[in-house]
């Protein structure tokens, strides 16, 4: 670790998990996480009220869990970055109110940046300098969007029309039965069965003004059809081939698209984030076809992939290292904030 | 004692350096939707001396519509850890009363309600006796029923005020403190949120 780079905070709150993250330089320092994520189990997705007031309380604790993990103190920190959107709005707000003032306290700058940007640059900590140009798929409960980076430039290429790729497990596991969230139960409940047993569609796959778009909210309505009609033929369901076949074609069009959109991109590199990203069916098939493609996979690992703090640090980091201006006191935070948007 | 002092439990955000009871600098700002962007700007406005911190970091708990007082408290929290500095919280109430004496709102020596608003047609509110000690409250009802409860006790229902953080500085100094916890007196609203599907 060369102690000479700056020391930057990260600051994540734009969902469920309250996240702090140090980083120095590309060296991450610690990646401090409290999660709401049970408190929001039985309505089926995350209340937006109940992430705010959680993100208050946890804020300091995990905060002071941050320092310690680092072993460093508050007036060590040389830059302060946090998410200002995309996200839910209650809930970037307690990150941005508490960043504005460590920064402003400290008499330290700070940046408001993009999540979706951040999902990408997080994967400098572990696998070194991002080359450019680099396509980024991030799949996740919130988003499913196929991202390019070029020149230092973040373009959004792709994204889904409707439901998000980590809500399309949700949905299914609860035709199925499974509990709340969806993606690591079916991806359990797959182990065991045929992925080829049934075909689900593949929506968008043969469009060409839908390149690089998704489209998940039909998957949902073939599976329950089909449960539909397996019942009134009094067929027993294999909730594992389901399981299988419904991953497989999630997965299928995932990384179809983005090594898809790797080759338009002429870009050498993928890769992948967010929480999905910890599927396996979508890591083992996303290999199979880079390798074919001659395009090198990057995948952070799990605590990476999920929204965390040394994300939103990491691409503090990088703003830092290419002379960024700082962000004005007065930024807003921006539930819908696109991914060109790299910070504010 | 130097305080710094924050509140958004209303309209205005405002901030304060006082020191025992005199207002060294201040700002304020008011938009009932803007206190996120407004804080930042609001703290820069304050003639902070590099040298010397406050001994106390004072904010507004609320009552008051959730979004906008998170704000006013994270930032406390955030200064907090900065400067290692402690923080309290103090009744977005108890700072309403304070104003209504300073002002002179009511008569000297009276009791009375004060009450701001918690849209839904309903006030927070809370009764204090002539020097401002809280004697029940603070709730959030209808309109209508504090209203007749201010008529049936006939002592003046003072609403609309907006509490400055002066007046959090002032309710501080005098140890009205509580845990820096938000007095929400509502349950969350339980509904999922529409996905952001980007
Ligand atoms: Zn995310």
């Amino acid at each position: 670790m060369s102690s000479d780079e700056p020391l930057i905070l990260g600051i994540e709150t734009s969902c469920d998990e309250t996240g702090i993250g140090i980083v120095r330089g590309r060296d991450l320092l610690a990646n401090a996480l409290a999660s709401s994520a049970p408190e929001h189990a039985r309505f089926g997705g995350v209340v937006p009220e109940v992430a705010s007031r959680a993100h208050l309380e946890a804020m300091l604790p995990t905060i002071d869990l941050a320092c310690s993990q680092a072993r460093i103190s508050m007036s060590d920190i040389d830059a302060v970055a946090v998410t200002a959107g995309p996200g839910l709005v209650g809930a970037l707000i307690v990150g941005v109110a508490s960043a504005k003032a460590i920064a402003l306290g400290l008499g330290i700058p700070i940046f408001g940046v993009n999540h979706l940007a951040a999902h990408v640059m997080v994967d400098e900590l572990e696998h070194g300098p991002l080359p450019e140009p680099v396509v980024g798929l991030l799949v996740s409960g919130g988003h499913s969007s196929l991202i390019s980076v070029s020149d230092g430039n973040f373009e959004a290429l792709g994204h889904t029309l409707d439901d998000a790729a980590g809500e399309a497990f949700d949905k299914v596991a609860r035709l199925l039965g499974l509990p709340f969230p969806g993606g690591p139960m079916i991806d359990q409940a797959a182990q065991s069965g045929d992925r080829d047993s049934i075909d689900f569609p593949r929506a968008l796959r043969t469009d060409p003004v839908h390149a690089f778009n998704f489209s998940f909210s039909g998957l949902k309505t073939a599976v329950a059809r089909w449960v539909k009609e397996q019942q009134r033929a009094g067929n027993t369901i294999s909730v594992p081939d389901v399981a299988a076949s419904v991953q497989e074609a999630i997965a299928d069009i995932l990384t179809s698209k983005a090594v898809m959109a790797a080759v338009a991109q002429d870009a050498p590199h993928l890769v992948i984030a967010g929480g999905v990203a910890a599927n396996s069916r979508l890591r083992a098939l996303a290999a199979e076809r880079c390798a074919v493609a001659g395009i090198e996979l990057r995948v952070p690992s799990a605590g990476l992939c999920t929204d965390n703090g040394a994300m939103v640090a990491a691409l503090g980091s990088h703003l830092v290292r290419i002379g960024a201006a700082p962000s004005p006191v007065d930024f807003p935070v921006t539930s819908t904030l696109a991914v060109d948007r790299v910070h504010f | 004692m130097m305080i710094l002092a924050v509140d958004t439990s209303t309209a205005l955000s405002s901030i304060a350096l006082v020191d025992s009871g005199t207002a060294i600098s201040m700002a304020s700002h008011n938009d009932a939707r803007g206190h996120v962007e407004a804080i930042g700007s609001l703290f820069t406005q304050l003639s902070l001396d590099a040298h010397y911190l406050p001994e106390l970091i004072a904010c507004g708990i609320g009552p008051g519509p959730f979004t906008g007082l998170r704000v006013g408290i994270a930032f406390a929290q955030g200064l907090s850890a900065a400067w290692s500095v402690p923080v309290t919280g103090v009744c977005s109430l108890d700072a309403a009363a304070n104003l209504i004496i300073r002002e002179t709102l009511v008569a000297p020596g009276s009791e009375f309600i004060a009450a701001t608003d918690a849209r839904r047609k309903e006030y927070y509110w809370a009764r204090f006796d002539g020097r401002g000690n809280r004697l029940s409250g603070p709730r959030v009802e209808s309109i209508q029923t504090v209203t007749s409860l201010a008529a049936d006790l006939s002592i003046p229902l003072i609403s609309g005020v907006l509490p400055h953080a002066i007046d959090i500085a002032a309710r501080a100094e005098r140890g009205d403190r509580h845990e820096v916890s938000p007095m929400y007196l509502r349950e969350a609203d339980a509904q999922p949120s529409a996905p952001v599907s980007l």
